[in-house]
C-alpha cells in the first residue's frame, strides 16, 4: 500500500487541486453562467503569491491562501461589470477570451511573472492540508446548498425569468456567484502553484480551462460533489490505463467524456437520479429539465 | 511603399485563412448553437488526409485537395452525429461544449500518434499555379488561393443562407429545431448538411493553409481555432460577412502590426482587439439579430 | 453601470502596472561545491572514504569500488507530447548507455544498473510525479529535465530528496546547481562559445557588413542565443540592422520573411526553434533572398529537411556531434552502436541522452556505495569528462567544451545531407 502511495501521491495531490478548480467552474454553472474566468483569476493569484512568498518566506500557508482568494475575488468583482452584462453565448466566449489574454499578460509583464522564463516558489503545503481544505470546501458547499442563497441559485439556473419575476435581483446574485467562483479560482491557483513550485505563462491556459470545465460537467453540474468526482475520475483514468495504452492513454479521457455526456447527460452525480437500492424518493430540487 | 503593399498582401492572405476558418466555425455556432472546440482538429485532419493521398498515390494537386475537403466533411458529419445529434433532442446546450472537448481530445490523440508528433509538410510546388512575382512583390501561390477561396466561400455561403430555401431551413433549424420540424423541415438532415459544409470549409483551409504555412500539424488547427474564434467574436457570428471582415481584420493587424509597431506583441494585438470588442461591442461588427428564443 | 464598467477596466489595466513596482526577491545562494582539498581531513578520513586518501603526505584520488549488486537509476523521459521528436532519441541514447554499462561491467564486477523509465509527456506535473515515484523506489540518481519548465519544477524536489539529477537537454541558462543538478548539455550560445566562433568565421569569409537576426521571442533559450549572436556581430564590426521577433506558435511567417527581404541584409542569423526557423528560411529563399544564412544548431535536425527541402542548402550552423565526420573515437563508436541498437541514425539528441547517463553512471561509480548523497558529492568533484563531443570541463555543474575542442561548422546540402562547410 505504501508503495502504491509513493507512486501515485503526486497524481492524487494534483487531482485534489483539480477538484478545487472544478468547484470554481461549478459555482458559475450553479448560477446559470458558463464561465472559465476563474482560470484567469487563478493565474493572477498564482503569480502574485509566487512573488509574495519569495519576498516574505516566513508568512504562513494560510495567509498566502487567503491572499490568493482575495486577489481572485477582487479581480472577479471588477471584471463582473464587463462580463455579466453579456448574454450567455457571448459571456462564455468572453471568458475564454479572458484566458487567452491572460497568457499574453503573463508573457509580457516580466517583472511579476518572469516572462517566458517563469518564476519559482517554495512549497509550503502538505498532503493533509490539501485534504483538509477540500473537506472544508465540502462542508461550506453543503451548507450553501441548503441555504437560501443556494436555493435561489437553483431557481436561477432552472428558470431565470420566473426567478426574476419573484423579485430576486438576478444580476446581484450572479455577481456574488461570480466573485465566489473567482475566489475559489484564486485559491486553486495558489494551491497549484505550491505543487508545481514553478510557474510559466502556459501554466493556466485554455487547455486547463477546457479540461476543468469538462471535469465539472462530467462529474455532474447539479451537485457540488459532482465536480469533485469528475476531477478525480478524469485524473485517475489515464494513470490507470498507462500500462496498457502508454503514450496514447489520454484518448481515454475523450472517450469518457463522450460516453458520460451521451448516457448520463446530467453527469455522474445527479441529485435527481434515484440511488440504486433506495426507494424512488428524490430530493426536492427546484425545476426540471 | 512597396513594403506596405507587400505586407498588406501578406495580411490579406493570412486574414483569408482566419476568415475561412471563422466562417465555418461560425456557421456551426450560429446555426446549431454548437461551440465546437474540435473544429480546429478537423481542419488539420483534412490536411493530413490530403497529404496522405498525395504521398501514397501521387495524384494531381486538385485531387488531393478534394480528398482532404471530402474527408474533413465526412469527419465533421460523423462528429456531429455521434457527439451532437443525441444532445439535440434534450435541449442541453452545455453538453455540446463538453462532447466537443471529448472529440477534440480524441482527434488530437490519434493525430499525434499518427504523425509521431513531427510536423509534416506538403511536397514543394504542391500548389504552384498562381504565384505572383512582380518586381519585388511576392505572393506565393497558396496565398493567392487562400484569398480567392475566402471570397468564393463568403459569396457562396452568404448567397445560400440568405437567398435559398436551404438557407432558410438552416436558419429555421438554428432558431428552433422543434418548430422548424413542424413546418416540415427535416432538422436532422439540415444538421448533417451544415456540418458537412462547415467541415468541408475547414478542410479546405487546412489543406491550402497547410501548404501556405508549410506546416501540417495539430498546432496548425489549434492556431486557426483560437484566431478564428477571435474573428467570430469580433466580426459577429450571425452574418458571414461580419465573420469574414473579422478574420481579415485580425490577419491584417497581425502582419502590419508586426511590421510597423512591434513583432513581439503580435498575439497581444489580436487578443487585445478581441478584448476591446468584447467590452464595447460584444455583438460584433454586424449585430446578430436575435429573436430571443429560449435555449 | 457605465461608471462601474469604466472603473473596472481602468483598475484591471492599472493593477498589473502598479504591482510591477514590487521589489524583486534575492536569489537563493547556491551551496558551494566541495573541492578535493576541502573534503579531505588531516587524517585522510573522509565521509565514507569516498574521494581521497592521504598517502605520503599527498592527497590522492581514490578509485572507489562499488559493491556488487543492482543499482536503480531513474529516467524521466519525454517520449510523448509535442517534443517527443527530441525525447525519443534522447531515450534511445540513455537506454543504449545502460545496456553498454551492464554489458561491459563499466561500474565494476557484478554491478548492474536497473533503469526505471517513466514518461512525463513534457508536463511539469507528470515530471514531479515521476521524480517522486523514483524517490519511493530508492534510486541513486536521476536523468531528467528535457524541457526547461520541467527542470524548474523538478529541481526543488530532487534537492529536498537529496537525489542528484542530470539535465539531459534543457538549455535555459542557470539550471545547473551543484551538488544536486548537473548539466552536461553544451550550451552553444554562451558568450565566446561555438555560436560566437561561427559568426567570426563566416563574417571573415564573406566580409559581411549588415545582418538581421530572427528570433523565437517567447523561448528563453533562443533569446539568449540571439543575444550572443548580436554581441559577436558587433565585435566583428557587423551592423545588426534589425531583430525580427516571432513566436513559437506562429503559423504564418510570410510577414517576417517579407520584412527581412525588404531590408536585404548581407547575412540573416536564424535564432529560432528548428521547425519555425526552417519555414522562415524557406520563405526567405522563395522571396529571392540571396544572402548568407547562419543558424543555431536546431536547424540540423533531419526532420527539418522534410519541411524545408533544398531551400535549406547552404545554411551554415555549428554542431558538436556530427555522425558523418566523428570528432573522436568515442563518437565513432557511439554512432555505430546507436545505429545497431536503435536501427536509426544518431543525432545530437541521442548523444545528449547517452552523455547524461554516462555522467550519472560515473558519479555512481565514484560514490562507492550508491547512496544518492554520495553520488551527488562525487558528481560535484568531476572537473573533466570524456564524451562523444570530446573532453568537456565542468564548472559550477555546467559542462563546457574543453578549450582545445572546436565544434564542427557544417552546412546542409540540396540533397538533404550535411557536410563540413568549406569556406
Amino acid at each position: 500500500m505504501s508503495h502504491f502511495w509513493a507512486l501515485y501521491q503526486t497524481n492524487v495531490e494534483f487531482a485534489l487541486v483539480g477538484c478545487v478548480f472544478a468547484l470554481s467552474i461549478f459555482v458559475g454553472l450553479w448560477s446559470g453562467v458558463l464561465s472559465v474566468a476563474p482560470i484567469a483569476f487563478a493565474a493572477v493569484s498564482a503569480f502574485a503569491i509566487a512573488r509574495i512568498s519569495t519576498d516574505h518566506p516566513t508568512w504562513s500557508l494560510y495567509v498566502l491562501l487567503i491572499i490568493g482568494m482575495v486577489f481572485g475575488a477582487v479581480f472577479a468583482y471588477l471584471s463582473s461589470f464587463i462580463f455579466l452584462r453579456l448574454s450567455s453565448h457571448y459571456l462564455a466566449l468572453a471568458t475564454i477570451a479572458l484566458v487567452l489574454i491572460s497568457r499574453v499578460f503573463a508573457l509580457n509583464l516580466t517583472t511579476i511573472t518572469g516572462g517566458m522564463n517563469g518564476v519559482g516558489l517554495m512549497r509550503l503545503i502538505s498532503f493533509p492540508q490539501l485534504v483538509f481544505i477540500l473537506v472544508l470546501l465540502g462542508v461550506v458547499f453543503q451548507r450553501l446548498r441548503k441555504s437560501r442563497f443556494g436555493l435561489t441559485l437553483d431557481a436561477l439556473r432552472e428558470q431565470p425569468e420566473v426567478t426574476a419575476s419573484l423579485g430576486v435581483d438576478v444580476l446581484k446574485i450572479q455577481r456574488v456567484a461570480f466573485v465566489l467562483a473567482g475566489s475559489l479560482g484564486g485559491l486553486a491557483g495558489v494551491m497549484q502553484a505550491q505543487l508545481l513550485q514553478y510557474l510559466t505563462p502556459d501554466s493556466f491556459y485554455v487547455d486547463l480551462a477546457f479540461v476543468t470545465l469538462a471535469s465539472a460537467v462530467l462529474g455532474g453540474a447539479y451537485h457540488w460533489f459532482g465536480p469533485i468526482v469528475g476531477s478525480l475520475l478524469y485524473a485517475a483514468l489515464p494513470e490507470l490505463l498507462r500500462p496498457y495504452l502508454g503514450s496514447s492513454r489520454h484518448i481515454a479521457n475523450g472517450v469518457l467524456l463522450l460516453i458520460i455526456m451521451l448516457f448520463l447527460q446530467r453527469g455522474v452525480i445527479d441529485p435527481l437520479r434515484p440511488l440504486p437500492f433506495k426507494s424512488k424518493k428524490t430530493e426536492s430540487v427546484v425545476g426540471n429539465e | 511603399m512597396q513594403l506596405l503593399l507587400q505586407q498588406t498582401l501578406n495580411g490579406l492572405a493570412l486574414g483569408s485563412a482566419y476568415a475561412l476558418f471563422a466562417m465555418s466555425f461560425g456557421l456551426v455556432y450560429a446555426t446549431m448553437g454548437v461551440l465546437s472546440v474540435a473544429h480546429g482538429a478537423i481542419a488539420t485532419w483534412g490536411a493530413l488526409a490530403a497529404l496522405y493521398v498525395t504521398n501514397e498515390f501521387g495524384v494531381p494537386t486538385v485531387v488531393s485537395v478534394l480528398a482532404g475537403v471530402l474527408f474533413a466533411a465526412l469527419l465533421s458529419v460523423s462528429v456531429d452525429q455521434i457527439a451532437f445529434q443525441p444532445l439535440r433532442k434534450r435541449n442541453n446546450s452545455l453538453g455540446y461544449i463538453i462532447t466537443s472537448i471529448g472529440v477534440w481530445i480524441c482527434l488530437i490523440s490519434v493525430g499525434e500518434t499518427v504523425t509521431h508528433n513531427a510536423p509534416q509538410t506538403f511536397p514543394p510546388d504542391f500548389i504552384s499555379v498562381g504565384k505572383i512575382n512582380i518586381s519585388s512583390i511576392y505572393v506565393s501561390a497558396p496565398q493567392v488561393w487562400l484569398f480567392i477561396m475566402g471570397l468564393m466561400v463568403l459569396v457562396a455561403l452568404h448567397m445560400s443562407i440568405t437567398r435559398t430555401k436551404f438557407g432558410a431551413s438552416v436558419r429555421a433549424v438554428g432558431f428552433s429545431a422543434k418548430f422548424s420540424s413542424i413546418s416540415g423541415v427535416n432538422a436532422r438532415l439540415i444538421a448533417i448538411w451544415t456540418a458537412a459544409i462547415a467541415g468541408a470549409t475547414a478542410g479546405l483551409v487546412g489543406v491550402i493553409g497547410g501548404s501556405a504555412f508549410d506546416n501540417v500539424s495539430m498546432a496548425l488547427g489549434e492556431g486557426l481555432l483560437l484566431k478564428g474564434f477571435a474573428a467570430v467574436v469580433i466580426g459577429g457570428f450571425g452574418d458571414v460577412r461580419g465573420t469574414y471582415i473579422g478574420g481579415m481584420l485580425i490577419g491584417l493587424t497581425e502582419v502590419l502590426g508586426s511590421q510597423y509597431i512591434s513583432s513581439s506583441f503580435k498575439d497581444a494585438i489580436s487578443f487585445g482587439l478581441l478584448l476591446v470588442f468584447l467590452v464595447f461591442r460584444p455583438s460584433g461588427i454586424f449585430k446578430e439579430i436575435k429573436f430571443g428564443a429560449a435555449r | 453601470m457605465k461608471m462601474g464598467k469604466l472603473v473596472s477596466i481602468l483598475a484591471l489595466v492599472a493593477a498589473p502596472l502598479l504591482v510591477s513596482g514590487m521589489p524583486v526577491a534575492a536569489a537563493d545562494a547556491a551551496p558551494k561545491p566541495p573541492k578535493v582539498g576541502d573534503v579531505c581531513t588531516k587524517n585522510g578520513d573522509v565521509d565514507g572514504k569516498l574521494f581521497c586518501q592521504l598517502k605520503n603526505g599527498k592527497l590522492k584520488w581514490n578509485e572507489p569500488v562499488l559493491p556488487a549488486g543492482e543499482y536503480k537509476l531513474g529516467f524521466e523521459a519525454l517520449t510523448s507530447g509535442a517534443a517527443a521528436f527530441a525525447g525519443v532519441p534522447l531515450a534511445q541514447g540513455v537506454r543504449l548507455a545502460v545496456a553498454q554499462i551492464n554489458l561491459t561491467g563499466f561500474l565494476g564486477k557484478g554491478v548492474t544498473i536497473k533503469l526505471i523509465e517513466q514518461d512525463s509527456g513534457g508536463s511539469a506535473a507528470n515530471g514531479i510525479a515521476a521524480i517522486n515515484a523514483f524517490k519511493a523506489q530508492g534510486v541513486s540518481g536521476v536523468v531528467c529535465c528535457a524541457l526547461s519548465s520541467q527542470a524548474g519544477a523538478e529541481a526543488p524536489i530532487l534537492k529536498a530528496a537529496g537525489i542528484p539529477g542530470i539535465i539531459d537537454s534543457a538549455v535555459l541558462p542557470g539550471l545547473a546547481q551543484p551538488p544536486y543538478m548537473y548539466r552536461p548539455v553544451i550550451l552553444l550560445g554562451t558568450s565566446g562559445g561555438p555560436n560566437s566562433k561561427l559568426i567570426d568565421t563566416v563574417v571573415k569569409k564573406y566580409k559581411t557588413k549588415s545582418a538581421v537576426v530572427a528570433v523565437t521571442a517567447d523561448n528563453q533559450g533562443m533569446v539568449s542565443d540571439k543575444d550572443t549572436f548580436v554581441e559577436s556581430l558587433g565585435k566583428s564590426g557587423v551592423k545588426t540592422v534589425n531583430t525580427v521577433n516571432t513566436a513559437a506558435a506562429d503559423t504564418d511567417l510570410s510577414g517576417a520573411a517579407s520584412q527581412i527581404t525588404a531590408l536585404n541584409p548581407d547575412m540573416v542569423v536564424n535564432s529560432m526553434l528548428g521547425g519555425p526557423g526552417t519555414r522562415l528560411i524557406k520563405a526567405l529563399r522563395e522571396r529571392g533572398y540571396k544572402g548568407v544564412i547562419v543558424s543555431n544548431y536546431g536547424i540540423g535536425d533531419q526532420n527539418n529537411y522534410t519541411i524545408g527541402g533544398s531551400a535549406l542548402a547552404g545554411t551554415i550552423f555549428p554542431v558538436i556531434y556530427f555522425p558523418a565526420s566523428p570528432a573522436n573515437a568515442m563518437a565513432k563508436k557511439f554512432a555505430a552502436d546507436y545505429k545497431t541498437y536503435s536501427k536509426e541514425d544518431s543525432s545530437i539528441y541521442g548523444a545528449q541522452g547517452f552523455t547524461a547517463m554516462m555522467l550519472l553512471a560515473s558519479g555512481l561509480k565514484a560514490s562507492g556505495d550508491g547512496n544518492p548523497v554520495n553520488v551527488a558529492l562525487a558528481l560535484s568533484q568531476i572537473t573533466r569528462f570524456n564524451t562523444v563531443y570530446g573532453p568537456i570541463a565542468f564548472a559550477g555543474g555546467q559542462g563546457f567544451l574543453a578549450k582545445d575542442v572546436s565544434p564542427s561548422i557544417v552546412t546542409w546540402t540540396a540533397t538533404g545531407t550535411q557536410e563540413i562547410w568549406k569556406p
